[in-house]
C-alpha cells in the first residue's frame, strides 16, 4: 500500500458550477491533511457584496470510489450558520478548507458543499489530480 | 583583519588541539593530520604556520600561542584561553545594541527576523547584558512604518526563498484585475519602495521577471524544483533602471526630461529620484532634470503629485499622461 510520504501541491484554477462560486486555486495533499485554497471575489449581485460562509457538511469525494472526506477545519471563512458580510461589491476573500488526508494517487475528486445544491452552493466536479503534476513542497 | 570561512575552520581545529590536555604540545604535523580528519582537507605546513601567526597577531583573537622547544609543540601560555571564549568589550556590546536598535527602528518590528533578535539576545545574555535597555524605548529614528500592514507574515519565508533560491508556489490576488491566480515563481530579491515590500522574481506563469506586492501574496510554499536563474544583466536592469516597482509594459529604458518650478527644485536636487538624474538649472531657479529609466506607474504618480510645479518635457506620451494636471 502506498504511503502519503510527500507534501504535494496542485495548481488547479477551476471555478465551480455557479458563476459566483470561488475559484479553486490549489489543492495540497499532505500526509497530515488535504487542504484546498480558494479565492472569492464579490460581484454586483448585491450592493454590499453579499456574504460568504461554508457548510460544516462540506466534503470531498473520489468521483470513482465515492469515498468521502468531511471538512475538518476552515481558515478565512466562517462555518455556517455564521457568515461574513462583505462591505462592498469590490471585496475579496482568500480561504482554505481542510479535510482528512487522501491517498496520493491519480484520482478525480468532487468538492461538494451541498448535494444537489443550487448555483450558490460551492460545488465542484471532476477535478483531476495527476500525481505527476503535483509540485513537491520542501519540508523545512 | 577578515577571516575566511576555511581559515576559521582551521583555527577551530588548532584551538581544539591546543585545549586538549590529553595530547599536549601538538606539532604542525599533528595539526595537519587533525585538519585532514576533521575537514577532509590537508592544509600545507606553511598554511598552518601562517594560521598560527595570524591567530597570534589578530586583534580579534590575540591568541597566546607559544612554541615549546622542549616538547617541540605548541601550547597556550594562558591555559584558560580559547577562541570560543573571546570576550566582547564594552564597545563591542554597545555596537551590537546600537545595530539591533537601528535595525528595529528602520525596519519596523515585524520586519526584523525574530530569530536574529533571539540570537543577539543570547549573545548578550552570555555577557549578562540585557536588551533592550531603557534607552532603546525612546525612538531615535522614526520611519513611516504603520503596524497592521498586510503581507509581512510571509517576509521570512520569502527572504529564505530568495536567499536559498527555492522556487515557490503561492496564491495571488490582483487589485487591478480583481482575480486570483496560483503562481509559481523563482524569487530573486525583496525590494522596499515607499514603505511597501515587493518580491521580484521570475514568474513561470508570465515567463518573465515580475514584481508582486507582499500584501497580495497568500501562503507561499517552498518547492523542490529546479531554480530558474535569470540573466544577471536583465535582473540588474529590471531592478535598477526604474523609479518605483511596476514598469509600464512595452516601454523601454528612455530619457525622461522634466521641468521643476522654483518651489520644488531644491527637493529634487537634495533627493535625486534616480542615480542617472542630471540637472540644468535656469537663472530663475527652476530646473530641467533628466533621468534615464524604464517609466513606471510610480514615476507617473510622482510627477502628478507635484501638479503645476512639474512639467514633463519629453517623451511626448509621458507628457500627455501627466499634463492633465498642469
Amino acid at each position: 500500500m502506498k504511503k502519503n510520504n510527500k507534501k504535494l501541491v496542485f495548481h488547479i484554477e477551476k471555478y465551480g458550477h455557479g458563476e459566483s462560486n470561488p475559484i479553486v486555486l490549489r489543492i495540497s495533499l499532505f500526509p497530515e491533511y488535504t487542504k484546498i485554497d480558494f479565492g472569492y471575489v464579490t460581484t454586483d449581485k448585491y450592493n454590499n457584496g453579499g456574504w460568504i460562509k461554508i457548510s460544516p457538511k462540506t466534503f470531498i469525494e473520489n468521483s470513482i470510489t465515492k469515498d468521502r472526506f468531511v471538512l475538518t477545519n476552515a481558515i478565512g471563512i466562517t462555518i455556517a450558520p455564521a457568515k461574513r458580510n462583505f462591505e462592498s461589491n469590490k471585496d475579496w476573500q482568500y480561504f482554505s478548507l481542510y479535510f482528512p488526508p487522501i491517498k496520493q494517487e491519480d484520482s478525480t475528486i468532487n468538492i461538494i458543499e451541498k448535494i444537489n445544491g443550487n448555483k450558490n452552493d460551492f460545488n465542484y466536479f471532476n477535478i483531476e489530480l495527476k500525481i505527476a503534476n503535483g509540485l513537491v513542497v520542501l519540508t523545512n | 583583519m577578515e577571516v575566511s570561512k576555511s581559515a576559521y575552520s582551521r583555527y577551530r581545529v588548532i584551538d581544539k588541539m591546543l585545549k586538549n590536555i590529553y595530547y599536549p604540545f601538538p606539532s604542525l604535523l599533528d595539526i595537519q593530520e587533525a585538519c585532514e580528519r576533521s575537514l577532509d582537507k590537508t592544509p600545507s605546513l606553511d598554511t598552518l604556520q601562517k594560521d598560527i601567526s595570524n591567530m597570534k597577531q589578530s586583534e580579534v583573537f590575540e591568541a597566546p600561542i607559544v612554541f615549546c622547544r622542549k616538547n617541540l609543540g605548541y601550547y597556550y601560555s594562558n591555559p584558560n584561553y580559547s577562541i570560543n571564549s573571546i570576550p566582547l568589550t564594552d564597545s563591542d556590546i554597545s555596537s551590537i545594541k546600537e545595530a539591533l536598535d537601528l535595525i528595529k527602528n528602520l525596519g519596523g518590528g515585524n520586519r526584523v527576523n525574530e530569530r536574529f533578535s533571539d540570537a543577539i539576545q543570547k549573545i548578550l545574555a552570555t555577557y549578562k547584558e540585557e536588551f533592550p535597555d531603557s534607552d532603546t524605548k525612546r525612538k531615535i529614528i522614526l520611519t513611516d512604518y504603520v503596524e497592521g500592514a498586510k503581507g509581512y507574515d510571509n517576509f521570512n519565508t520569502l527572504f529564505k526563498a530568495c536567499k536559498n533560491q527555492y522556487p515557490i508556489s503561492f496564491s495571488h490576488y490582483s487589485y487591478n484585475y480583481r482575480d486570483f491566480k496560483a503562481i509559481i515563481v523563482h524569487p530573486i530579491l525583496l525590494k522596499e519602495f515607499e514603505n511597501r515590500w515587493y518580491l521580484v522574481s521570475y514568474s513561470e506563469t508570465h515567463e518573465s521577471i515580475r514584481t508582486f506586492g507582499l500584501d497580495r501574496i497568500y501562503e507561499p510554499l517552498h518547492l523542490k524544483r529546479k531554480y530558474i536563474n535569470c540573466d544577471e544583466n536583465e535582473v540588474q536592469s529590471y531592478c535598477n533602471d526604474i523609479y518605483g516597482v511596476y514598469p509600464i509594459e512595452n516601454q523601454p529604458k528612455q530619457l525622461v526630461k522634466f521641468l521643476t518650478s522654483i518651489k520644488i527644485t531644491n527637493y529634487f536636487e537634495a533627493y535625486p529620484i534616480h542615480t542617472s538624474q542630471k540637472s540644468e538649472k535656469n537663472e530663475t531657479g527652476s530646473s530641467y532634470f533628466t533621468i534615464n529609466v524604464v517609466p513606471s506607474m510610480e514615476l507617473i504618480r510622482l510627477f502628478r503629485s507635484y501638479g503645476k510645479n512639474l512639467e514633463v518635457i519629453n517623451p511626448e506620451w509621458l507628457r500627455a499622461q501627466t499634463k492633465t494636471l498642469l
